[in-house]
């Protein structure tokens, strides 16, 4: 432990990491094996789209972890952090992975992936909630608060992010 | 405006295009022509979508191994040293921040602190936060430095050395057990020197801790390695 590196920051919470594996070994084998093989001017929209989506998860997952401690877990984090991405989202990692599940399905083009991606987008959902639930527990109306002004998955706008600090929705 | 109607109505008659063509063509035919001539096969195409698909998907792979599996198993990996110097003052987490009593003497069994740090005199923590401790020592005084090294890539703030002295050693007069030496910014290093009194006590029995509040406003101890003499 250091100065710098906390204990928070030592210990990584596996649970992001662990769905998202589940979730690209189940989508990118099956996403392959029923790829639309085209190539036409949609194919090509498609595929932009696509990486659209997969350049925002490579953002929103290098912007979540260039927060210190953003790997410890509910049960360990010290406090509530709200520096970086984690001002307007509270689960940037569950964001981009979602994200990215689009970017597949627009890369494989396949109506194989249809079922399966709302399928693990609900599993982080799941996630996220008992994430919140657990620190709402533990930070109690710091994390209320910082729930007002922050969005799950999507950022809140600047506006509903001023009133929320301004404190006149919490009566 | 008669001029102006009849322009507007003539703007995207055949004609415009050919006067479009006639203007441009000679810059922009040789710059797409080839590209539209090549895009026309369809297994260039497919290669190319090919080619964007699965340079997206294996970026988007390395960057999940760097962020997600990489730091995991690098934490599993700590964690397994970590158990393996299970009894030593070097430790993680929230066990770092219990403090340490003074150690025991070797043969008990277990490793101690004396043990782990007897060579080196120093202790570090995730190597980074190094404290080193020396001592002078003439007849029965001795004088005791404690070297607080932030090699952290941040500052530490309200660094605090609290002896722990042994029975058979008391701190000098005017001395005290504790002192503050506040913040110490990145890469530099504080000593926090303390005036003792031997009388009959052993220096290496003497222990104690440096604590400090790390940028996430974590706070965290690190016992006192061994004090190593310096001269006598």
């Amino acid at each position: 432990m250091t100065a710098s590196e906390s204990p928070e920051r030592n210990v990584v919470y596996p649970w992001p990491a662990i769905i998202s594996l589940l979730n690209f070994m189940v989508l990118i084998p099956i996403g392959t094996s029923y790829m639309r093989m085209t190539a036409d001017l949609w194919d090509f929209v498609f595929v932009l789209v696509g990486v659209y989506f997969a350049v925002k998860y490579v953002r929103y997952l290098t912007a979540a972890h260039s927060v210190e401690g953003s790997r410890a877990g509910p049960y360990r984090v010290s406090r509530v952090y709200r520096e970086g991405i984690y001002k307007s989202i509270r689960y940037p990692v569950a964001a981009g992975t979602i994200y990215m599940n689009i970017a597949l399905a627009c890369f494989f083009r396949s109506f194989a992936l249809v079922p399966l991606i709302p399928f693990f987008v609900a599993l982080w959902y799941i996630l996220a909630s008992w994430e919140d639930r657990i620190m709402l527990q533990r930070f109690g109306d710091e994390f209320r608060e910082y729930m007002q002004v922050s969005g799950m998955f999507r950022g809140k706008d600047s506006a509903q992010q001023r009133i929320a600090s301004s404190g006149y929705d919490l009566y | 405006m008669v001029g102006f109607g009849i322009l507007q109505g003539s703007a995207w008659t055949p004609q415009f295009w050919e006067g479009v063509d006639e203007i441009f063509g000679p810059i922009l035919h040789p710059i797409f022509d080839p590209v539209l001539t090549a895009l026309q096969d369809p297994t260039f195409r497919a290669y190319i979508l090919s080619s964007i698909i699965w340079s997206s998907i294996i970026i988007a792979t390395m960057v999940y191994v760097a962020y997600e599996i990489l730091p995991l198993t690098r934490a599993r990996e700590a964690g397994e040293a970590t158990q393996n110097l299970h009894s030593s003052s070097v430790k993680r987490g929230v066990s770092a921040r219990i403090p340490r009593g003074r150690p025991s003497k070797s043969g008990t069994g277990d490793a101690t602190r004396a043990d782990v740090d007897a060579e080196t005199g120093e202790t570090e923590v995730e190597s980074d936060v190094r404290v080193r401790c020396t001592y002078k020592k003439k007849f029965e005084h001795i004088d005791l430095f404690v070297d607080v090294i932030n090699g952290s890539e941040s500052s530490i703030d309200m660094v605090v050395v609290d002896l722990d002295l042994p029975r058979g050693i008391d701190a000098d007069i005017g001395s005290f057990r504790m002192q503050r030496l506040g913040s110490i910014p990145t890469g530099e290093s504080k000593v926090a020197a303390f005036s003792l009194q031997s009388s009959g006590g052993s220096v290496g029995d003497i222990g104690g801790y440096v604590e400090f509040l790390s940028s996430s406003y974590e706070v965290s101890k690190i016992s006192l390695p061994r004090p190593e003499v310096v001269s006598q």
